[in-house]
């Protein structure tokens, strides 16, 4: 083997060799900041001009009070039904947001403190409840345990909502200012009578790069 | 020269006089939380925040039933100074068997200045039979506790609620 040869594979063998040593250093994110827990009932490191965690939290706790404290949810044995969720919730503002993440929650306190006074209807899955019906109907399943019923149930309210916004900006600074207004309504459905209504607003300014998604 | 001297020597001197505070100054006759301090009839609030409690003042606290026989709290609180003030206010609610439901959710309350704003909540537990309520700065962003990091003791010990 001429010499030049045998060289570079020695010199091949001893790349080889400490590539084989060589051990990644420590993943270092120095400038990072690492994650921690934060109380979404309150103004987290991240926020902005628009809705946030804790404006959801803050508007449905504020709105299921309110509702509460209404004489139609008065504790009377009646049970009046209602439907809570976002069919009817409509996103007008310059913010993307999922209206589901506010009705629901909206809908999760109410049934757990108002169960004794209201009826929630599940309207959203309907088709669900449907063909577990005929399920039971055709024969295919037993008739389940509590019986059968003899349609499903229908609705005495329903909950309907506007999230509105007004931006503006200074162009020289950056600064921009948002004022939301989340609107909720109780419709009677049988009448169309508003019975209850409650708004939750705010207005915040700053110039910082948060993006909502 | 003599006169210019005299001059800078008293510049110097009144820079010295002037301090400073963290929080804004109060106008007089308007009671802050700090002056309050042990006061009977407000014992079912606490101002968590320092500073806050050298600026603003409770002015009562009324507890009452709603139509629907909940319990209520209304409390009436004072911006002592002259500039705006930004509040987080909760309540808190309990029953002869401790905590009847969660506490609500924090609401912001603006204060104008030396204004003074009506906060309300009322209970969603028949169970409900006692409230209590919290205010917080809510220009305060959430810093927590975590281990290595160092914290500066203050020179003097805020009275204890």
């Amino acid at each position: 083997m001429p010499r030049s040869i045998r060289s570079a594979a020695l010199l091949l063998a001893l790349a080889s060799g400490l590539a084989g040593c060589q051990t990644n250093p420590p993943l270092q994110n120095a400038t990072g900041v690492s994650s921690m827990e934060v109380d979404s009932s309150r103004k987290g490191p991240v926020s902005g001009v628009g809705v946030e965690g804790q404006d959801i939290v803050a508007m449905t706790d504020q709105m299921m009070r309110d509702m509460l404290a209404e004489q139609i949810f008065a504790d009377t044995g009646k049970r009046p039904r209602v439907i809570i969720d976002s069919a009817f919730f409509v996103n007008e503002s310059s913010q993307a947001i999922n209206r589901n993440i506010i009705t629901q929650r909206l809908m999760v306190n109410l049934n757990r403190a108002a169960r004794a006074r209201m009826q929630f209807v599940n309207r959203q899955n309907t088709a669900m409840v449907e063909q577990e019906r005929q399920l039971k109907r055709t024969g295919t399943t037993d008739v389940g345990t509590t019986g059968l019923a003899k349609a499903q149930l229908g609705a005495d309210y329903r909950l309907s909502g506007k999230i509105n916004s007004l931006d503006s900006r200074n162009v020289k600074t950056g600064m921009v200012q948002r004022y939301t207004q989340i609107s909720f309504e109780m419709t009677d459905l049988e009448t169309g009578e508003i019975v209850w209504s409650g708004i939750y607003e705010f207005s915040r300014a700053g110039a910082d790069d948060v993006i909502y998604r | 020269m003599k006169s210019l001297l005299c001059a800078a020597f008293a510049g110097v001197v009144l820079a010295g006089c002037a301090t400073t505070q963290t929080t804004p100054p109060t106008f007089a006759g308007c009671r802050t939380w700090d002056q309050q301090a042990g006061q009977g009839n407000l014992s079912a609030v606490s101002v968590l925040s320092p500073e806050l409690s050298r600026v603003i003042g409770v002015q009562e606290v009324v507890t009452s039933r709603t139509g629907t026989g909940m319990a209520a709290v209304q409390t009436t609180v004072q911006n002592c100074s002259d500039v705006d003030v930004v509040l987080s206010v909760r309540t808190r609610f309990t029953g002869d068997r401790g905590q009847t439901e969660p506490p609500s959710a924090w609401k912001t309350v603006f204060l104008p200045p030396r204004g003074q704003v009506v906060y309300g909540e009322s209970a969603i537990s028949q169970a409900t039979s006692r409230v209590a309520v919290d205010i917080y700065d809510a220009n305060r962003g959430q810093s927590q506790f975590a281990p290595h990091q160092t914290y500066q003791i203050p020179a003097t010990t805020p009275p204890a609620r």
